[in-house]
């Protein structure tokens, strides 16, 4: 209590201040997006630009929504980041319990292997992958996406998973197991239901990283019929006729669920990924 | 009862005493098929002649990639590139997250509020974030430009992703993007210090930086360890990033190692040395890797 009366006035006023500015240079970026991407074709390209838009126009998102495949890529998108969550939480909590729980041989190399599979970069193992996917014929198919995207989900998933199963007593398991209970009954009816925040956040981001991946899906996928909104949203920027205002219709479609989502999870997203450094 | 099901099912006990078994083999498969065989199939790679057009009977040439890749003007480019964009993203974001944080956890109000608002650049997909960066950067109607133009700092409109500093440029976003994620981390290890450390530290008439070096550091050491590790692998090996924005250029001078990778493997089409240039990465992050391991003991049963 004597602390906060020590920094009366003008500590908090600074704080305040640098606070404030910080905040002003994260948000702004999210509004002038936004901001921009409502304005007609002659106000986009004016200079001096206005802080607030002058006219106010949703031709952009109606054009991206006509003339490109946005809609595609859409549904692309959906397909591969629901495939990848559905298969990674299943892989990854199944692989959590085989880590965490019963007394196994060779269980702590495991988790040692997950996590260094979580930190291999995505960048090493595409040329590999590439060739791989090449061979068994899925080049430029959802499976051949999804695929890879499984190689960043699932170790991550199954860490964040494991560390929230650690956090949960055996006591419940023994005595159920005493009873006579199989261990698959323990597994689905008492660590699933336990485990079921842990298992929602970790969906969520699965998800949220399979929506957001792109140069896994820029190099697997070749045509538009497989493309997903990033890969799309760049072969948009490279074409000839590049046209800000639809870049910006598009990038707002794709930002603001993003945002929304990620706002509401981000607090156990962090402890997610720091899993085992904060105890308590 | 028991005794009865005991009987009936023993294939099915079996199974199930040895369920946790069963349970990691298909994340074991994606592990071996997915992770490990690609990387030995890399090193492999690396040491031989494969490109594009000699797919079949790649021929064993030991280091020879590497010797090359020494020689290259660019290869060096790149690893400076590479150093300077991880050590100058990552301290930043270190510095800032950990100022954020801490004037996070000191204020009296509106926590909730600024904990929302300064977490937004982390909710920007890497591409979203690149054209958004673009759009505000763009040399006839960013807003960035017009800003310092008024302001007096520039004397024209400046086309910032094609400079010959842009790494700095991509770095200046980069360190945008990372902060939040910074930020959260820190302020989750600012909450678990008892508040009766810093009492005691007053007690003792102790100044912020002392405050700083016996209270506060000692104290969010692991977890600022742990992210710190992290987010250097991380960064080292973003491709999204410089690629959406200057994309290596002017000519190969904000060009790190992965978008070298990359451009070897998908532009000059030599398969082998871009695998060489996967194995100097992977030497980085098996570096890394070592050293989380050793610094924090974290993963598997160590854990406890």
């Amino acid at each position: 209590m004597n602390r906060k009366k020590v920094f009366v006035n003008i500590p908090q006023l600074l704080y305040y201040t640098i606070l404030l500015i910080g905040t002003v240079v994260a948000v702004f970026p999210l509004y002038w997006v936004l901001a921009s991407s409502v304005r007609v074709y002659q106000e986009l390209y004016t200079v001096p630009a206005s802080f607030f838009p002058k006219s106010f126009t949703l031709r952009n998102y109606i054009n991206v929504l006509t003339y490109t495949r946005f809609t595609q890529f859409f549904s692309n998108s959906i397909i591969v980041s629901v495939a990848t969550t559905v298969i990674t939480v299943a892989i990854g909590c199944m692989a959590a319990y085989g880590i965490t729980r019963p007394k196994l041989r060779g269980k702590g190399l495991i988790g040692k292997a997950v996590l260094v599979a979580y930190m291999f970069p995505p960048v090493i193992l595409i040329i590999p992958l590439f060739q791989i996917i090449a061979k068994i014929g899925l080049s430029n198919t959802t499976q051949g996406i999804i695929l890879t995207y499984i190689t960043f989900s699932f170790p991550f998933c199954t860490w964040m998973l494991t560390s929230y199963i650690k956090t949960i007593p055996t006591s419940i398991e023994e005595s159920a197991s005493i009873d006579g209970a199989l261990n698959i009954q323990i597994f689905f009816k008492i660590i699933i239901p336990l485990i079921k925040p842990a298992l929602a956040t970790s969906a969520i981001f699965t998800f949220i990283n399979a929506w957001n991946e792109f140069l896994y899906s820029f190099v697997i996928a070749t045509s538009d019929t497989v493309r997903t909104l990033p890969a799309g949203l760049y072969a948009l920027m490279t074409a000839e006729l590049m046209d800000w205002g639809m870049n910006l219709g598009w990038i707002s479609m794709m930002l603001i669920p993003s945002t929304v989502v990620f706002s509401l999870i981000s607090k156990n997203i962090v402890g997610g990924l720091t899993a085992g450094a904060v105890k308590g | 009862m028991v005794k009865n099901r005991q009987k009936k099912f023993s294939l099915g006990q079996y199974l199930d005493k040895n369920l946790g078994y069963i349970f990691l083999i298909p994340g074991i498969l994606c592990l071996l098929l997915l992770v490990a065989f690609p990387v030995l199939v890399t090193i492999w790679q690396s040491m031989t002649n494969l490109t594009f057009l000699r797919k079949s009977n790649p021929k064993f040439v030991g280091l020879e990639n590497f010797r090359y890749l020494f020689k290259q003007q660019e290869t060096l480019v790149g690893l400076k590139n590479s150093i300077i964009w991880t050590v100058l993203s990552v301290s930043l974001q270190l510095f800032l997250g950990f100022l954020f944080a801490q004037l996070l956890h000191r204020i009296t109000r509106g926590k909730g509020f600024f904990r929302t608002a300064l977490i937004i650049p982390w909710t920007f997909p890497a591409i979203v974030m690149a054209y958004t960066w673009r759009w505000m950067l763009d040399p006839a109607y960013g807003i960035i430009n017009q800003l310092l133009y008024n302001l007096g700092i520039i004397k024209q409109y400046t086309a910032w992703f094609s400079l010959k500093g842009s790494l700095f440029v991509a770095i200046i976003m980069n360190v945008w993007f990372g902060v939040p994620f910074m930020v959260m981390a820190i302020y989750a290890g600012f909450k678990t210090i008892p508040d009766e450390y810093y009492e005691v530290a007053k007690i003792e008439g102790t100044n912020y930086f002392q405050e700083l070096k016996y209270v506060t550091i000692p104290c969010l050491k692991r977890i600022i360890g742990i992210i710190l590790v992290l987010r250097t692998i991380w960064v080292f090996n973003n491709f999204d990033f410089i690629y959406l924005t200057t994309a290596g250029g002017p000519g190969y001078m904000s060009q790190t190692l992965p978008i070298y990778s990359y451009k070897m493997m998908w532009k000059n089409t030599h398969t082998a040395r871009a695998s060489a240039i996967s194995v100097i990465l992977l030497i980085f992050v098996a570096i890394f890797v070592v050293l989380y391991f050793k610094l924090f003991r974290v993963g598997g049963e160590a854990d406890e």
